[in-house]
Parts: structure tokens; sequence; C-alpha cells
């Protein structure tokens, strides 16, 4: 499959790493500007804050991790965060993102020097056995109130139809959380502004959707890493404007780089999956790929969040090929609540049931024409990591060639390029291409 | 150690559990469930005349579940899936699980798969029990459990059989009770290991056969010449401690176990579900009410105060905290639980653990702790 094709900076892509960058500067001034900042987990109920409070800042534990791992880099800031946690008692083999994230707290420091920046709240959904703790330990170090929704992951069967008493216990808790907030801060919750908001994330989703569903064309027309800054701005931002916007646009460069045969790599010999989320200070992996011919178009975690936006057959069973259902965008309180519910519920399940993950990499490789399957198990993220023996042998049982490497996704102590090189040149053999660059 | 012929039997028990199983299943023609966290409503079960048992590990390295759950995860959980794979459970007539930790639910996921029982269920368990809407919930939950049983045994499970069922339960739960009463004075009546041996006997035996041997046993005990001499008075606290060899090092070595907080001891029996008109909620209120494990103290903590009266209570003189390696739950908590004790004046002693026992550092880590408490230098 060796063709030379046009290759051409995607556009929008500094759009998205300036927003990225842009929130963190917004992060670190916040307090000093006299933002309502919230602290808890990416996933944590933000959406319900932003409908409060006009300027309105949310620190989602995990980027703030990746923030301080890439950004704190110079100043070893890093190393010295996991330090500072272990020094207290914890141990090493716990979430990585929470380390560094607590880490940075523990020391007062962020990326540049400043110190961490103090929330007036912490709030988390409890979709994994880190979450609430993590968050739990935060507001106690930091002396402010703490609310943790629970993520409502309690389904017999492996269907992707939302389980309705799941969905229910957390629309209940949302409103719970609802009147807390109005309690606590004294401040009234506008159900226009969310359902807007909501409508916003709902939008976002979509539009991820179809970028993905455009990552099917072969040659794709980007990557697993030009699509990082995007994935964090869905994942983390969805319910703002300009993410709808920056997908908008992301989704119409997309289209016009098919139209027009622009390709991140000029020559795509193989096409891979990549599972679970890269060391983030390892991301020249996707170099030492693509100097092989290989794409790595995507992974099963790009693919989880369309399920919500897409037509759930009665089965229980989706296909990411699928129209995208924009007429589910939410119209008033009752369908954003849910909507809220549906997608957190649909995310975590994918996380903790590898039945759903062996599913959802199979539907994955089946839409975007992969070859083989590069599973990172993150030695730092147990959510991630969960069944990934089982996933891995089911996807070679279908014939795909698969390698596994070992990371933690920020304490680089934890990394040895030489071993998972290897490993990889091995999987490039086993794709049958040559070792080397090509 | 040797065992006093009082509690042997259920060391005995403890041991040979899979034929006392087998024995069960031939001699009552009943179904036989395995379960793999505390969370699961027993009442349900004996209600439904099924037997349940704790599936636990064998004690040795979990070689071939590698292949299903990567070694980053708890040994507990590695150690069940390795004896379901190496059948030692191919009596069972089906597993079940409530929600509970991401290790141990891999556990039961790989089971399922790869020996398939006539029936398996997942069944959800609220994490955050303090909650408004928790109670409800569950009570959602245990109904659908309910339905799933009566589908797989064929009958109707009534009220009147989950009364059953909470009796013979909670007479359990209230003898270990007082067996636990047994050991606040000083010398206690019976060791560490004979109270752990007792309790994990109650996970894996027909309770009302249990219940009769406790009676003796309690009965035996305040007669006994051969029980514990003074010692340092010790608890552990941590998550599934199920190898009673750890008990003879530490008490081989001059303490005496008086209390813990662990999943294979007082956190599975400690309260009672209060029989009323609504079965179900009693059973829900239960869990909500029950001693936490820390991945249900989530929101405001409970957990530590608890430990704490209980060590107050128990008066001990110190505590191990028993680490199973890469068990987050309780890794997030043990950091705190040092803290809350030591700012009490109630030494700690750290120990991470595996499924197979570092004998030799821990008999010397023990003694050296045991020999600080008894100079009086922590």
């Amino acid at each position: 499959m060796a063709i030379a094709y046009r290759t051409e900076r995607l556009a929008v892509y500094d759009k998205a790493k300036e927003i990225r960058l842009k929130h963190y500067r917004d992060v670190l001034a916040a307090n000093e500007e006299g933002r309502f900042l919230s602290v808890g987990n990416m996933h944590a109920p933000k959406e319900f804050l932003a409908a409060m409070f006009p300027d309105f800042i949310h620190v989602g534990g995990e980027p703030w991790a990746v923030f301080v791992t890439r950004e704190g880099e110079e100043s070893g800031l890093p190393t010295r965060a996991v330090e500072a946690v272990e020094k207290r008692g914890y141990t090493r083999d716990m979430c990585g993102f929470m380390r560094m994230s607590w880490g940075s707290m523990f020391l007062d420091e962020s990326p540049g020097g400043k110190p961490f920046p103090k929330p007036r709240v912490v709030i988390a959904t409890n979709q994994c056995d880190y979450k609430g703790k993590w968050s739990q330990v935060m507001s106690e170090h930091l002396g402010v109130p703490y609310y943790c929704v629970e993520a409502g992951n309690f389904q017999a069967d492996a269907s992707w139809k939302p389980h309705e008493p799941s969905i229910e216990y957390m629309v209940g808790q949302f409103h719970d959380f609802i009147a807390w907030l109005e309690k606590t801060f004294e401040q009234s919750f506008d159900p226009a502004k969310f359902t807007e908001i909501m409508a916003n994330t709902y939008r976002s989703r979509c539009l991820w959707a179809e970028v993905i569903q455009l990552q099917a064309h072969a040659p794709a027309p980007l990557e697993f890493k030009l699509l990082l800054p995007f994935f964090l701005s869905m994942e983390y931002w969805a319910y703002k404007q300009e993410i709808v916007d920056l997908l908008t646009e992301l989704r119409d460069e997309t289209k016009d780089r098919i139209a027009k045969g622009i390709t991140p790599l000029p020559e795509e010999k193989c096409r891979v999956i990549h599972e679970g989320l890269p060391p983030w200070y390892a991301l020249h992996m996707f170099r030492f790929l693509r100097e092989r011919g290989i794409a790595v178009v995507a992974g099963s975690n790009h693919v989880m969040f369309m399920p919500s936006v897409l037509n759930i057959a009665d089965d229980g069973s989706f296909d990411p090929q699928s129209p995208v259902n924009w007429e589910g965008t939410p119209r008033n309180l009752d369908e954003a609540i849910r909507f809220r519910a549906v997608m957190q519920w649909q995310s975590d399940i994918w996380g903790v049931d590898p039945r759903r993950k062996t599913y959802c990499l199979r539907q994955t490789l089946k839409m975007l024409k992969g070859q083989g399957v590069i599973f990172e198990q993150d030695r730092g993220c147990e959510f991630f990591s969960v069944g990934i023996p089982e996933v891995k042998r089911a996807i070679q049982q279908d014939g795909y060639a698969a390698m596994q490497y070992e990371a933690n996704r920020v304490d680089q102590r934890e990394w040895s390029w030489p071993h998972v090189s290897d490993a990889m040149e091995t999987f490039v053999e086993a794709l049958g291409l040559p070792r080397g660059k090509s | 150690m040797e065992h006093s012929s009082l509690t042997q039997p259920f060391f005995d028990l403890v041991e040979e559990r899979h034929q006392y199983a087998r024995e069960w299943k031939a001699r009552t023609g009943g179904k036989v469930l395995g379960y793999f966290c505390t969370y699961v409503p027993e009442e349900l079960l004996y209600g439904a005349d099924i037997l349940p048992v704790r599936i636990m590990g064998g004690l040795e390295p979990a070689d071939v579940s590698e292949a299903h759950i990567a070694s980053m995860y708890c040994p507990f959980s590695r150690d069940c899936l390795s004896e379901g794979l190496l059948g030692r459970y191919d009596y069972l007539d089906g597993i079940t699980i409530t929600k509970s930790c991401m290790h141990i639910m891999q556990t039961f996921r790989s089971w399922a798969q790869h020996i398939p029982l006539e029936f398996s269920y997942f069944m959800g368990m609220p994490s955050l029990v303090g909650g408004r809407l928790a109670p409800k919930y569950l009570v959602t939950e245990l109904e659908g459990l309910k339905k799933a049983l009566e589908g797989w045994i064929g009958r109707e499970i009534t009220d009147a059989d989950i009364d059953r069922g909470m009796e013979i339960v909670n007479a359990n739960r209230g003898l270990l009770r007082d067996m636990y009463e047994l050991r606040k004075p000083d010398p206690p009546l019976l060791w560490g290991g004979e109270a752990a041996a007792v309790v994990m006997s109650s996970m894996v035996t027909d309770k009302r056969e249990h219940n009769s041997r406790l009676q003796s046993l309690l009965a035996g005990l305040a007669q006994r010449q051969d029980g514990p001499k003074r010692g340092s008075r010790l608890m552990i606290v941590g998550s599934e401690i199920q190898d009673l060899e750890l008990y003879d090092i530490i008490e081989g070595g001059g303490g005496v176990v008086v209390m813990d907080e662990h999943c294979f001891g007082s956190r599975y029996f400690w309260n009672q579900s209060r029989p009323g008109q609504d079965r179900m909620g009693a059973i829900a209120d239960r869990f909500i009410e029950r001693p936490r494990c820390p991945l249900k103290d989530v929101n405001e903590r409970v957990r530590l105060g608890y430990i704490l009266n209980l060590a107050q209570e128990w008066k001990v003189d110190g505590v191990l905290l028993e680490h199973q390696k890469f068990c987050a739950p309780h890794e997030y908590d043990l950091p705190h639980i040092k803290r809350v004790l030591e700012e009490n004046n109630i030494p700690t002693f750290l120990m991470e653990m595996d499924m197979t026992l570092h004998r030799g550092a821990i008999t010397t880590r023990t003694e050296a702790f045991l020999e600080m408490l008894e100079l009086d230098l922590v």
C-alpha cells in the first residue's frame, strides 16, 4: 500500500493548541481576576457550574497532569511532583494523572512557577476507583467544599443502550447537585443556559463523530497525534461555543483534505489503531511510526464518545458509521440533564467492561480499516488498562496484528523507549513491513 | 502454629472448602453460587436455598491468570481467577458480583467468559452510599438480582424466604459479633488467627451449620485453658487478608491480634439487616450502614473515625496496616488511617502483602514492631 501522498499542515491545528494554552493561562490568572474556579476530574459535572457562573473555569485533574508533565519539564516539576506524593505515603502504582495533579497541589507549584490554582470548589464524577477519592483528598488539602456524583455504571449486559435505572440514578443526583450548588454558593442555576451548554456538548460530539467517520477514508486525512488537541477540546470543553466552532472547522477542513488528497503521511503503508492515551512525554513514538509509513488513525477511546449521538439498535449495538443523530440535540432542561447522564454512563461503561472495549475496538477497526492495534497498557491508569489482555486476545483471534507496551502516562521513571521501540519494530514486521525507516 | 481442638474444625473448613461444597451439593441437591465481594446480599441467596461461597485465592503465584489480568492489578483478583482457571471451583453453578473495584470486576468478567456457568450476574452497588438516592437505587438493583435468581432456580423467592434467609445470616453475624466481644478482655479468649479462621469459614460453609458450630465454640471458649497469654494487642486494617499464616507469624512473635477491619474480617459481618415489612429496603439499609470499604467512603469520610473507635474500644497497642500490592482503594486511605491513629497515640506499622507471604521479611519486621511496642519506643 505504498503510495506517495500530498502532505500539508492541518490549518486548524494551531487554533486547537492555542485554545489549550489559553485555558491554562486563564487558569493561572483566574484567582487574580476573581473568576470562579473549580477543580476535579475532567468529566466532573462542570457544565452545571458553567450554567451558574459566567466567569467559570474548571481545572480537570487529568489535563492538568498532562500540562505539568509537558510544560513543567524544564524545572523538573513532574518528578518533584510525584515524589512529593510518595513522601506523603502514597504508592507509585496509584493513578498517574492523580499523582501528578496532587504533586502540583502539594508543592503549591504550577509550570512556570506560579502557585497551584486554588479553587472555590472540588467536584467529581466517580467514574473509576480513583476519581472520587482523588477529589476527596484535594478538597481536604485545599479546605474547600466538595461534591461527588456517582457515575451509574451498573449494567449486567454489554448493551450500549442506556441502562435506565443507572440514568435515573444519575439524573436524580444531578438535581441534588443543582440544589447543593445553589445553597452553597447562593447563586441561581440557569436552566436555559444549561440547556444551551448541553446542546453545545451534543453538537461538539456530533462534529467529533463526523470527523472520526471521515478518518475511515484511505488515506486517512488526519492521524492520532493531530487529533490530540481536538480530542482534549471535545472531552474537556465541549460545552463551549468556541469548541463547536473549532470542531466545525476541523470537520470542514478534514473534508477538504479528503477532496484534495492531503494526508499527514506521504506514504500510508499500513493503518493501525492506538488503544489508550499515549505517554505525554513520548509523543515522538508517532513520528517513529510515521517514518515507517504507519498511519495511526485513531483509537476506540475516540469512538466511545460516539454512541451518545448515534442511534443504538434494539440489541444494544451501534454502527459508528451510521448517520449522526443531530435531531437528538437537547431542547429543554430534562433532555439536557438526561443527555449529561447518558454521555457519562456510556463512556464509563466503556472503561470498566472489557466486553464493551472489545466491541468498540472491533467497530473501530472495521470502520477505520485498521490492520493492527497498539495497546498501551498504562501502569498509571487502571481504567484504561482494564481488560486489555482479554481485548488483545480477542483482536488477535480476529486476525489482527497486535502489540502491547507498558508505560505510565505521566511518570517518566517508568518509560523505556529502547524496549518500546524494539517492540514496535517487531510489530512493524508483523504488519508485513520492513524494519527501520522507509 | 498448632491450633486448639476448639478451633481446628474452623481451620479445616477453610482448608477443605472445596470438598465441603461438593459434599453439600451432593447432600442437598442445591446450587452453589460463588461471589467475589462482601457486598453480595446473602440474605437473598439463603432465601433461594443457594449456598453462597466466597471465592478465595489459592495463595500461589497467579501464573495462569497473567494472560487475562495484567500484573498491575491486585494479587487477590489474579489469584481468584487462577483458582477458577485451574478448575478448583468446578462445583460452582454460578457466580455473582456487585459493583466493586475494577480489579475484582475483571476477575468476574474473565471468569464469566472463560469458565461459563449456567448463571452469572452483575449487580449494581452504589459507591456513594451516603447519598440521598443510594438506598432507592440499591433496592432497584436488589429487585433485579432477586428476579434473576428466581429465573435461575425456577421459583419465586417469597417474603417468607427472605425472612428465613435474613434470620440465618443475621444469626451468624450476631454470633460472630459475640465472638469478637470475647477478644476485648486482656488476654482475649481466642487468638486472632482463630478468629480469622472462624470468620473465613463462615464465608464458605452453610451458615445454618456454621451457626451451630459457632454456638458450641462460644460455649467452649468460656472454659478454655489454652487461650492466648498477655501480649501486645494488635489490630489489622486492610483489604483482603486470607492467609492465616500471617496470624501465625504475628502471634508467634509475641503479639495477639484482637481486632481487625478488613474484607475477610469484621467488615464482612459487623451489622445486621433489620427485619421488617420492607425486606429489600432492610437489606439495602444494611449495605448503606455497614462498615465501609474505601470505595464506598468517597464523599464525607466515615471510615477513619470508625477504625479509630474500634482500635480504642478493643484497646489495641498497635495497628498493622496491611497493604495489598496494587490495591488502589486502600492505598488512598492508608496514609490517612496512619495519621489519625498516630495522632491518637496508636502506633502503626505498614506491611506490604502479595498473595504469597514473604515469611522472612514479615517475621523480621513484625518482630521489630512488637519489640518497639514492648519497649514503648513508638
